[in-house]
This record gives structure tokens, C-alpha cells and sequence, in this order.
């Protein structure tokens, strides 16, 4: 894999939910957090999930990025299904096709911006200087020239998401799952990023599943939205927007069907 | 070291210095007004004085108790980290061991010590047994709880990535530990030397301990009091020798001015 093709390709479909279920365990009684959950992402798609605080989307990237199982249903990434049951070690293994980003950023203080990028590089085995150089390279594209040698702490708020990003990225995966990577920023700096990550998606041919809380955000990013019931999730509704590729951002859709899209999605998330 | 830097760090110390310029001034008119006897209370001056005098002595002895203690706490900085790192990765260890590392510290050293050079002679290990039982608990404990402020979203992250437990220990919960282990070590350091001089006041061939006690039994009170500031300036030295320590292990946790991530 040469630095200037991070994404490796492989056969099926990035990401394929089949009816996922789950449930907690908790002191008293079982809580059932997702039920019935069913999902397909195509190679190359923006897919935004968006429902109530605390409804399970979490979980749901928690079960994708291999951090916990799902009690029932099948989750399949580039045609390798997780399985349900089995070694932590195995399942670990497994869960290695999809990149994760979690809700906080997680920069390390102890690590440079290249430092913190290459993290995942280096768990996987990479050597540093090599791993460094493919971080390097893509340095440009995010935004990030001359803060190599920064700390994180440094940075930004819109910074310091793009280097978790980078790291989301250098993974090398073909799926990036993002917990709401823009939901501590400011309305100014979220919009840029919106923008920035759009742009980055188009360009370098990502395929994103990203969490958000924010109906405007998903309907500008996305090329379907999906929504959530609160807990226990399942699918409420499914929004297509048709978003002709490689054109620009602004004007691949239009401020109507934007406004349309936007009341949908509202009308769908409120009634309970 | 910039000049800026210099003059703050200056100021920093300057209201420690004018303290203790004001207590001695008081000690020494103290005793030139009273009449005191040197035997009972020597005055600073006389203190200092003496010690010069005695300096190559008190350095003799002063050299042999720092060597005491910097075996002493090296021991305890291999021991602490290997319990400490065994019970990171051993859940049942970690109840085993607290119970006996908080006995340890119940121990009474001033029953212990004399039992040691009875067990082990005046030589150093004595003075190294009692070095490591009095730091060893709170330097383990410190870096035990270091790796437990590791925040679950950081393992979460690490482990989808693919990491190995021992990967994550090593990049993640031993640099989240240094602020605590640093902490701990200084409390431990101090603690190092009080143990050594007691360890030798019991009983040994050299030490400021040693040199204590007798300077005391021939009323030197004024040696006495030369061989106490010397302690105190080595306890703080050492005190001082883990902020180095902790700015060139661990940079990111002394970042002045803003405040760092937790
Ligand atoms: N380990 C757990 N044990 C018990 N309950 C849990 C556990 N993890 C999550 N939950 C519960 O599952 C529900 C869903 O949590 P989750 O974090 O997936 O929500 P979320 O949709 O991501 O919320 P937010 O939008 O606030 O990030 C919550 O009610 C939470 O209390
Ligand atoms: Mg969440």
C-alpha cells in the first residue's frame, strides 16, 4: 500500500447491518438499547445516522468498530462477518476493517499532532519513520502543514478533529465511522469542517458512516440519512437525497429539497 | 536558561528565602539576648560556623546516607513498578497485595529498624530494607492509580485499532500515569531520607544519622543541628532532582502556564 492510496479495496459491501440487536444488562432489569437494526452502506456513500440523545447510536459504533457484540443479527465489513461470539483476540482481528472515531477526540498530550496521527499505524505494526512518512503526506490535504511538531493542546477545537481524523484515516480501512466528530465546535468552525470533510469524502472516495445530532448537518453531508427511534433504536425512516457526484458542494443540491429534506427528517424524529 | 525565565524563577523562591532569612535572624538575636548555652541552643551563626568547620566529616557522612538513599529508592522504583504493573494486569493481584501494602505502612519503623540491624548488621542493607518499606507504598500507589485515570473512550480507541493489552499498558495507561507516579515519587523521596537517617541513628559505620546521635551523646548540639540543615537541604535537593526527572521523562505533564489535558 504506497501513502498516496490509504484506502485499501476489497470485495462486498463496506458495511452491511442485518437485523442487530442488543440489549444491557443493568442492576435491575434488561435494557433493550438497539432492536432490529437494519443497514447498508455502498462503497463510496455518506450515511449519516441521527436520533435522540441517548436512543444507541453509540453502541452501535461500538459494535461495528469490534468494542462490544451484538446479541442477535449480523454485521458484515467488506464481506467478513463479525462474529458474535468467540475470542476477544480473534474479534479484535476482525474488527480492525472499520476506522473509528470516537465522540472525543482522544489526542494523546504526551504525542506530537504527526505523533497522535500515526497511532493506528503503529498499533498495526507499522515502523515509525515509515508510518511518519504516510502521515506526512497527507498533512496538506488536512489542513495541518507546519503543526507537525505541535502538541495537541496547541491546536484548535476544527484542529485537533481534523489530526483524529487523519488517524481515523491512516488506518487504512475502507469505512470511517464518526461519533459526532463536530459536535463540540462552534456553529462557524462546525460549518467549515462540514464543508472540509465534505470536499475531503468526495476527493478521496471515503465511505462514511458518521453520527450526528444535527438534522442540517446530515442533510448537507449525506447521501442518505437514516433515522433512529429513541432507545431501544431501531430505523425510523430513510431519507435518499440525491447528490450528483463530483460536483461541488453547494450546489449539488438545492436549498428546496434541502428544506424539504430538513422537515422530514423533523417531522420523523418528533413524533414519538 | 533565559534571563526571563531566571528572574521568574527568582521570584518564585524569593518569598521562601525571605521566610527563612527571618526565622534565623530571629533564632540568632533570640539567642544572643537570652544567654542561652550553645549546649541547649546554639545560635545559626554558631551553627554554620561549626559546620564549616566539620565539613569534610559532614560531607563524609552526608555522602554516605545519599548513597543509602538513592539505592534505597532505585530498589523501590524496580519493586513498585513491577507490582504496580502486575496488578494493572492481574485484577485478583491487585486484592491480594493492596491489604499487605497497606500494612506495610503500619509497620512501625521504630520497631522495625533496630530489628533489621540486628537481622542484617550496620552495613547498608538495613538502611536499604527501611528505605524501601517507607517509600514503597506510596510510589506503588501512585502509579496503581496513575493507570486507572485512563479514560475508557482512550482504551476504546486503542482497542479498535487492534491493540494488544500489553500496547495499550505501554501506550496508553504509563504515560497517563506519570503526573501521578511523579507525585508520588516525590512524596517518596522525602520519605527516603528521613528513613535513612533513622535507620542510621539505630545503628551503622557512616551516615548523618550516625553522625547525629553522636554529636549528640558529647552535647554537639550545634553539629547536631549543621548535620539536620545538611538533611534538609538533601531532601529538598532530591525533591528538586524529580521535577528534572519529570521535565525530561515526562514533558507534557509540566507544560506551565496552560493547563494540561487530564
Ligand atoms: N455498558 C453499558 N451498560 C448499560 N447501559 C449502557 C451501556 N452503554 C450504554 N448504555 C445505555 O445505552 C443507551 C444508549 O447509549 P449510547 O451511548 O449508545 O447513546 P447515544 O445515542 O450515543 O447517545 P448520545 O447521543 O448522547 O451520544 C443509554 O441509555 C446508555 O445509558
Ligand atoms: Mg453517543
Amino acid at each position: 500500500m504506497s501513502a498516496n492510496t490509504p484506502l485499501r479495496s476489497a470485495p462486498g459491501l463496506p458495511l452491511k447491518i442485518s437485523n442487530v440487536s442488543k440489549s444491557f444488562a443493568t442492576n435491575r432489569d434488561v435494557r433493550p438499547v438497539l432492536t432490529d437494526i437494519s443497514i447498508t452502506v455502498n462503497r463510496g456513500e455518506f450515511v449519516s445516522l441521527i436520533g435522540p440523545s441517548g436512543c444507541g447510536k453509540s453502541t452501535l459504533f461500538n459494535i461495528l468498530a469490534g468494542l462490544d457484540r451484538a446479541d442477535s443479527g449480523e454485521v458484515v465489513i467488506d464481506g467478513v462477518t463479525l462474529p458474535l461470539t468467540g475470542s476477544a483476540k480473534r474479534f479484535r482481528h476482525r474488527a480492525a476493517h472499520c476506522a473509528y472515531m470516537p465522540q472525543d477526540d482522544v489526542l494523546f498530550p504526551w504525542r506530537t499532532v504527526l505523533d497522535n496521527a500515526i497511532l493506528g499505524l503503529q498499533i498495526a505494526g507499522t515502523g515509525r519513520a515509515e508510518a511518519r512518512a504516510r502521515a506526512r503526506d497527507l498533512f496538506p490535504a488536512f489542513g495541518l502543514t507546519g503543526f507537525e511538531d505541535a502538541h495537541p493542546e496547541h491546536l484548535s477545537g476544527g484542529m485537533r478533529q481534523r489530526v483524529a481524523l487523519l488517524r481515523t484515516v491512516l488506518q487504512g480501512t475502507n469505512t470511517l465511522l464518526l461519533d459526532e466528530p463536530f459536535g463540540a465546535l462552534d456553529s462557524l468552525t462546525r460549518t467549515d469542517m462540514q464543508d472540509w470533510l465534505h470536499g475531503m469524502w468526495r476527493d478521496m472516495g471515503w465511505t462514511i458512516l458518521l453520527i450526528t445530532h444535527d438534522i442540517r448537518e446530515a442533510v448537507r453531508l449525506s447521501d442518505r440519512v437514516i433515522a433512529l427511534t429513541p432507545r431501544p433504536a431501531s430505523v425510523r425512516g430513510i431519507i435518499e437525497l440525491s447528490r450528483p457526484r463530483g460536483d461541488g458542494f453547494e450546489p449539488s443540491i438545492t436549498s428546496q429539497e434541502m428544506m424539504r429534506a430538513e422537515t422530514t427528517l423533523t417531522t420523523l424524529l418528533h413524533n414519538t | 536558561m533565559d534571563i526571563s525565565r531566571a528572574v521568574r524563577t527568582v521570584r518564585r523562591l524569593l518569598p521562601a528565602i525571605l521566610l527563612g532569612v527571618l526565622l534565623l535572624v530571629g533564632w540568632e538575636l533570640y539567642v544572643r539576648i537570652s544567654g542561652v548555652r550553645p549546649q541547649i541552643l546554639p545560635a545559626p551563626s554558631r551553627v554554620f560556623a561549626q559546620g564549616i568547620a566539620h565539613s569534610s566529616d559532614l560531607w563524609r557522612h552526608a555522602s554516605a546516607t545519599l548513597q543509602v538513599t538513592l539505592i534505597g529508592c532505585s530498589l523501590t522504583l524496580i519493586v513498585s513498578w513491577l507490582i504496580a504493573t502486575a496488578v494493572d494486569f492481574i485484577p485478583w493481584f491487585r486484592l491480594s497485595v493492596t491489604p499487605f501494602l497497606v500494612a506495610s505502612q503500619t509497620i512501625p519503623i521504630v520497631a522495625i529498624a533496630p530489628l533489621m540491624i540486628i537481622w542484617f548488621g550496620f552495613g547498608t542493607l538495613p538502611k536499604v530494607l527501611v528505605i524501601i518499606l517507607v517509600t514503597f507504598f506510596p510510589i506503588t500507589l501512585g502509579l496503581i492509580e496513575g493507570f486507572l485515570t485512563t479514560s475508557p473512550t482512550a482504551t476504546a480507541l486503542l482497542t479498535s485499532m487492534g491493540a494488544s493489552r500489553w500496547q495499550i499498558f505501554y501506550r496508553l495507561r504509563v504515560p497517563q500515569a506519570m503526573p501521578r507516579f511523579f507525585t508520588s515519587l516525590r512524596i517518596g523521596v522525602t520519605y527516603a531520607v528521613v528513613g535513612a537517617i533513622f535507620a542510621e541513628y539505630v545503628g551503622a559505620r557512616a551516615g548523618l544519622g550516625l553522625y547525629m546521635s553522636a554529636q549528640k551523646n558529647s552535647f554537639r548540639t550545634d553539629l547536631v543541628l549543621a548535620a539536620v540543615a545538611l538533611t534538609a537541604l538533601m531532601s529538598v535537593a532530591l525533591f528538586l532532582f524529580t521535577y528534572l526527572v519529570q521535565r525530561i521523562v515526562a514533558p507534557w505533564t509540566v507544560v506551565t502556564g496552560k493547563d494540561t489535558r487530564g
